[in-house]
């Protein structure tokens, strides 16, 4: 018995190989013993033995003795894949070079996308933090605002229980300001709730974070500002002095807001210091206006309580001051006022509002890149692809050998990945390489500034790595399943390789990349040309030669005498005075209606400028009837000049001189004035090129924070300096700001440059990726049709026939690529077009351009190996040895 | 040195191997070495020992004949290799070499 147990545990735990003749040494001594000390002594004695024994040199194999992975295979799949690599360097540079700028390219596309997608997710309790928002109509007139009326913050506090705070900022201006004797122009000025700063817990490095804004007179700077303030000394407690006029304390400095937020605000001042904040007046919009809710969901039961809410709050002060009956208004169709709330998280991508606070990307542009980037990667896979399949002939032999030496077809397909992964791997280290060496255009480009994205704690490295191994299963997998397949029999006689389905595969993929590549070049000569459009049209005015001057406001009596000052110079041809520059959007809008207007219904929003005598002989503004402002009559502040478009929209279409305009009564501060028309201009782009020209007035009045100086074409570098000299005359140390208006008018096409950029990049890299899989491939081409071309030329082709022949099937490729890529291209820059106001029309000579681009550049790679060819002696071609 | 690694007791069991020539196998071979050195020999000491010094090359195995005795079990034979002679000469070298060395003078034992 105890022998039989002792047996079994040992056979448990000694390896096979060892166990007959140990067992039988134990028999041994148990027969001895028996013999010698009786049978129950021998018992126990082997089971004692059996126990002692225990030796690790004597165990099983178990998961202690073995390797973890058996290394072996996949070491020798690696040395193959690195020997096949070696044999044929310049397809595999081929290969790699494309797949490591296609993956490149992708890691941007990535990086690009991630970090648009991360704006605002930032901030704690980001999901609960909304922005109140609103669609507002009336009469002809349509608003889209990212702002709401000043009590909105206070009152739904006080009336919504799902509101825990709400907070408001005010605008995002630049003012002087003034430190001991030092000055400073700081831009991203906002006004700022203490609220404000309770729903975005920015983390507060010095002050006290729940008393910041609690006072009138106090300011927060950002760090970044602090910094540049007050250099190492403690920023808190000291005097700054705002515009010259009011003195403010600082009392908190928070951390510099992350570049990836919708708003940009540098310093904040209480809004305590601001009366309008105070003046429950709900129809106008001026505050951006944030609230806390306790959960995401109750966005829903908000926004469905608002329109009562509005009706109670915002109809007392329509009737008060527009005379009408808000619920009628509503019903009738004349009026729309809807406030809701849009998710913070949200805002950057998807929000597209009349006067966003910072420049906002679009999901689309976010999808767009994201399918292009996929694009290019395919485009690159299929290179490997082609390559491989075409290079099936020379593989075939090995795997048939292989075969028939026992390989496992299991075996194969792992050896084909190893090699495809191996590849993506060393490819995808290029591509990092490439990724931190193009980083700054990149960041340019872009407008971001990134400086790590891929080995920082959140980068994409893990992404990355699992990329790799997917982009190299992609790229191998049909090669692999197709290598692998090969009956060794029919391989080694020499007639496996001739499948046509390989051959129509390889066709097709080829289709798939000239079509991108087409849509792409097609795309970017679209977006080039539109462009070049939009930059050239005439904008109705001239905006060369103009030095705009900025916070001119701070000369205060000053100013007239600075601009006479100015226009004495020979180097100037004109000044006007006129804080209202075209493509600054500096916008001022305001309701007119038509003088025997009786509703509000007929009112027009309008453009309100107001502008100096000067402002359009500075601008070269063309009147079209009428006349301009003029110095000698005073009647002219009751004047106002028009465009075409606001004409149309007053109705007043034959003989509008001297037709009036006015007001809506009641109005805050507007009691119902009059104007009359005594000019018409001919409609400029006032505002920029992406819009459509909307109805502009031009009053005669005060606005001094600008000075526009027209100068001579030749003085151009001259008038800077002249500017600054006769600005410090009158100035004593404040700072001189300037720009060139057409410098203005090239920063407006930012966005539009930057697809452009894009658009042009991807072109460029879809061409060259697929010309280089395209090179590889017609250099297997020929070679395989190396005999055919000898005998050919013996039996007497002239090199054109030749040349014909090699061409036919490209040509043939391509022109059916150009089939499938153009509608779609019609289809997708129509719709991108339509977005314009003004736009080029859709020239079928681009599209046939872009194709013959792609033809005539795939000739080229083509002709360099046909040419070799078809050029070579027919001997060299078809001998043996 | 590392290449002729020779523990005490493999040592001795080296030997017992030698010296039984053709009927070494596990149970001779502890008899044998507890004979001569009158020691006891533990089983599992001496197995790990034999596997050791066969990986390691100094001897190598066969298995014998089945027979009626031993529950069937055939034997395993152990055979000195030259490579196992080697790693005994030298073993046996460095210590001559060694003992050699030692000064008369410091054997010369008195009472004092």
């Amino acid at each position: 018995m105890l022998k039989r147990l002792g047996e079994s545990i040992f056979k448990f735990y000694c390896h096979p190989d060892f166990q007959e003749d140990i067992l039988g040494d134990l028999e041994e001594y148990y027969e001895v013993n028996a013999e010698e000390k009786g049978e129950r002594f021998a018992n126990r004695k082997f089971l004692l033995d059996v126990l002692l024994l225990f030796r690790v040199s004597l165990l099983k194999d178990n998961w202690f003795t073995q390797n973890l992975i058996y290394t072996t295979m996949v070491k020798n799949n690696i040395k193959v894949a690195y020997r096949s690599m070696m044999r044929h360097k310049f397809y595999s540079m081929l290969n790699l070079v494309g797949l490591a700028v296609s993956m490149a390219a992708c890691v941007f596309i990535a990086i690009y996308v991630k970090d648009e997608l991360s704006y605002d997710k930032h901030f704690q309790n980001s999901e609960k933090i909304f922005r109140v928002a609103n669609y507002l109509k009336f009469a002809n007139n349509e608003f889209n605002l990212p702002t709401a009326p000043d009590p909105m913050a206070k009152t739904v506090k006080e009336e919504f229980p799902e509101v825990i705070e709400a907070g408001r900022t005010r605008g995002n201006s630049s003012m002087n300001i003034q430190i001991g004797d030092k000055f400073y122009q700081q831009s991203g000025i906002t006004w700022a709730d203490q609220e404000w700063f309770n729903i975005f817990k920015f983390s507060v490095l010095q002050g006290d974070k729940d008393h910041l804004l609690d006072e009138p007179n106090t300011v927060v700077l950002e760090q970044s500002t602090a910094k540049k303030f007050f250099g190492e000394n403690d920023p808190i407690g000291q005097v700054i002095r705002v515009d010259n006029r009011d003195d403010m304390i600082v009392t908190g400095v928070i951390e510099d807001i992350p570049n990836n937020t919708h708003f940009d605000y540098d310093m904040f001042i209480s809004m305590l210091n601001l009366d309008e904040a105070r003046r429950n007046f709900w129809l106008s919009n001026n505050f951006v206006t944030y609230v806390e809710l306790q959960t995401p969901e109750q966005q829903a039961s908000f926004e469905e309580k608002m329109p009562e809410f509005l009706i109670k709050h915002m109809g007392e002060q329509i009737q008060q001051f527009m005379g009408a009956d808000m619920v009628e208004g509503i019903e009738a169709g004349a009026l729309d006022v809807r406030y809701f709330l849009q998710p913070i998280n949200q805002i950057h991508l998807r929000s597209n509002l009349d006067f966003e606070l910072n420049e906002t990307g679009t999901i689309e542009y976010v999808f767009m890149f994201s399918i292009i980037g996929a694009f290019i990667l395919l485009i690159a896979c299929i290179n490997f692809m082609n390559m491989a399949t075409a290079r099936a002939t020379i593989r075939a032999k090995e795997v048939g050998v292989r075969k028939v030496l026992g390989s496992l077809r299991k075996q194969l397909i792992g050896q084909f990945l190893t090699e495809a992964v191996l590849n993506s791997f060393i490819a995808m280290l290029m591509a990092v390489a490439l990724v931190y060496a193009l980083l700054p255009g990149f960041n340019q480009l872009t407008d971001k500034s990134l400086e790590n994205p891929i080995f920082s704690a959140a980068g994409l490295w893990p992404f990355l790595l699992l990329a790799t191994v997917i982009v190299g299963f992609l790229a191998g997998i049909y090669p692999a399943f197709v290598l692998s397949s090969f009956s060794p029999v029919k391989v080694l006689k020499g007639d496996a390789t001739k499948g046509k389905a390989s051959k129509w595969l390889r066709n097709l993929l080829v289709i798939v990349q000239f079509s991108t590549s087409i849509f792409l070049i097609i795309g970017s000569i679209l977006v080039y040309s539109q462009l070049d459009y939009l930059q050239h049209k005439d904008l109705g005015f001239n905006k060369d030669q103009i030095l705009v001057v900025n916070e001119t406001q701070l000369l205060g009596e000053q100013l007239d005498a600075f601009k006479t000052e100015l226009e004495r110079s020979s180097l100037v041809q004109g000044v006007s005075i006129s804080g209202y520059i075209p493509a600054t959007d500096a916008l001022n809008d305001f309701p007119f209606l038509p003088e025997d207007a009786t509703s509000p219904d007929e009112s027009v929003s309008t453009q309100n400028w107001y502008v100096d005598e000067d402002y359009a002989e500075v601008y070269d503004i063309q009147i079209l009837d009428g006349r301009f402002f003029d110095k000698n009559r005073a009647t002219d502040t009751a004047a106002v000049i028009v465009n075409e478009t606001a004409l149309r929209r007053f109705g007043y279409t034959e003989n509008p001189i001297g037709k009036k305009i006015k007001t809506l009564e009641g109005v805050v501060d507007n009691r119902g004035q009059t104007f009359t028309i005594i000019g018409v201009m001919k409609d400029f782009h006032f505002r920029n090129m992406t819009t459509a020209i909307g109805p502009h007035a031009l009053f005669l009045g005060n606005s001094r924070g600008s000075v526009s100086i027209r100068f001579n074409p030749e003085s151009a570098s001259e008038i800077v300096e002249l500017a600054e000299t006769t600005w410090d005359q009158f100035a004593s140390g404040l700072p001189f700001e300037y720009s060139f208006l057409d410098q203005l008018f090239q920063n407006q096409f930012g966005e539009q440059n930057r697809v452009k950029t894009i658009f042009t990049v991807f072109a460029i890299l879809a061409i060259t990726i697929a010309c280089l899989g395209l090179f590889g491939l017609a250099a297997f081409v020929t070679e395989q049709r190396k005999k055919e071309i000898g005998i050919r030329k013996v039996l007497g082709a002239s090199t054109f026939t030749l040349l014909n022949l090699l061409f036919n099937n490209f040509t043939k490729l391509i022109l059916i690529s150009a089939v499938l890529a153009i509608p779609f291209a019609w289809w997708y820059m129509e719709g991108w077009l339509s977005e314009y106001p003004f736009r080029v029309g859709l020239n079928p000579l681009i599209f046939i351009l872009g194709t013959l681009g792609v033809l005539i550049i795939s000739w080229i790679t083509v002709g360099y190996q046909s040419l070799k060819a078809a050029r070579r002696n027919p001997v060299d071609n078809l001998r043996y040895e | 040195m590392k290449k002729y690694q020779l523990g005490e007791f493999e040592e001795f069991v080296l030997l017992t191997v030698g010296v039984l020539y053709d009927d070494a196998y596990g149970v001779s071979i502890k008899e044998e070495i507890e004979k001569r050195l009158k020691r006891k020999v533990s089983i599992g000491a001496l197995q790990s020992a034999l596997r050791r010094m066969e990986e390691k090359g100094f001897i190598v195995s066969e298995l014998g004949e089945t027979t009626k005795a031993r529950g069937g079990k055939r034997k395993r034979y152990f055979k000195i290799t030259a490579f196992g002679k080697k790693a005994l000469d030298y073993n046996m070298q460095t210590r001559m070499e060694l003992y050699n060395e030692i000064r008369d003078v410091a054997l010369q034992f008195q009472l004092c």
